[in-house]
């Protein structure tokens, strides 16, 4: 699919087909997106175990929900749990990720990049303080572990599936997939095939103004109607709700034998 | 329960308008929903509002929010009203707690 349509049909698939598997290349196909997601520091920080629904009993899948994640841990078939690894910025001092960013050309010396650079400076000066405060390094941890999702939820839908990032139970999950202490739960992100339509529409958002500036917050960045339609004809932007959405979302619920 | 008649409840009149609001009017539904609701409250040996109030502590500012413990054993309750009674009327109870802003999730058969 090309990126931009990718990007204008992405929506949270709630209701998936229960009894169709997703072909395991496709799940590494994810995965190995989400791999080549841009990281600071070139550090480790996003972890994934994949889960298959049907490997999970019915009781460890029920102690999964909370009052938002229900129906839909039910119907999609895989489950990529995403963790942050909270010992990524250390891990990469000790592997010397920066060091290889010199030597492969991606940090050049035209930019003050050097090994020695990196063993006196950035080391100490900058990652070691990261890696020794609590909280500097969760919101690190957090924030570059989301670009990898975020590539690994468009990969899904490239590939024509349904995907959704949800919350769970952290402690459940944690204990189901044994993961390290060090290993903090962000997201489930749910994976299969959908059964809802993504022509329901994309989903509402504030004006384009009111999220964008230029130079100062104050001057909004002025959104430029021609290039709108352009991305429309393209599909980047679509339609926002349809009038038989509802009528979709009743048939789905009575079809699963869901609550109204 | 009281003798009250079951849509003079207030967690009545607002499940009926939530539902209404959600899915279009449907005058055919409350009737039926409104039995299985008579049910539930006779098991739970409490009336309609008595059970959301259970379930919602009011907070500053005019919001509600969910009483976990209770919550859960409602859960159970429905769960046990439902082997009894069947889906539908497990459901339709689900749908009394959701549309008083209880989160109560279905769950799908595999």
């Amino acid at each position: 699919m090309e990126f931009k349509k990718v990007v204008g049909t992405r929506r949270s698939i709630r209701y998936y087909q229960p009894w169709r598997p997703v072909e395991r290349e496709k799940i590494q196909t994810i995965l190995e997106a989400a791999r080549l997601s841009f990281r600071g520091v070139n550090a480790p920080f996003a972890k994934a175990v994949v889960v298959y629904r049907d490997d999970v009993t019915e009781e460890q899948r029920e102690g999964l929900k909370d009052p938002t994640t229900t129906a839909q841990l039910d119907m999609a078939p895989v489950w990529i749990n995403w963790f942050g690894n909270l010992q990524a910025v250390e891990t990469a001092i000790e592997r010397g990720t920066l060091k290889q960013l010199v030597d492969v050309g991606a940090l050049p010396p035209s930019h003050g990049w050097s090994h020695r650079y990196v063993e006196n400076v950035v080391i100490p000066q900058v990652l070691r303080p990261i890696a020794d405060s609590e909280t500097i390094n969760l919101v690190l941890t957090c924030r570059e572990s989301f670009a990898a999702v975020a590539f690994a939820v468009l990969a899904a839908v490239d590939q024509g599936l349904g995907t959704m990032l949800t919350s769970m139970n952290p402690g459940a999950i944690t204990e189901l997939v044994k993961a390290p202490s060090h290993w903090t739960f962000l997201v489930n992100q749910l994976v299969g095939y959908p059964a809802e339509t993504t022509e329901g529409g994309q989903r509402p958002r504030e004006p384009f103004e009111e999220m964008f500036f230029s130079g100062t917050v104050d001057i909004p960045f002025e959104r430029d109607e021609v290039l709108v339609a352009k991305l429309r004809d393209e599909g980047m932007i679509q339609d926002q709700g349809q009038p038989w959405r509802h009528q979709e979302l009743r048939s789905l619920a009575r079809m699963y034998g869901l609550p109204e | 329960m009281s003798d009250r008649q079951t849509e003079s409840y207030r967690r009545v009149a607002l499940w009926i308008d939530g539902y209404r609001r959600s899915w279009g009017d449907q005058p055919d539904e409350p009737a039926i929903k409104l039995e299985h609701l008579d049910a539930f409250c006779e098991l739970a040996g409490k009336n309609p509002d008595e059970i959301i109030d259970d379930c919602l502590r009011q907070v500053e500012g005019g919001y509600e929010t969910i009483r976990y413990k209770a919550r859960h054993r409602y859960i159970d309750l429905i769960a046990d009203f439902e082997r009894e009674r069947g889906r539908d009327a497990g459901n339709t109870i689900r749908s009394f707690f959701i549309h008083n802003g209880v989160a109560m999730g279905g769950r799908v058969a595999l």
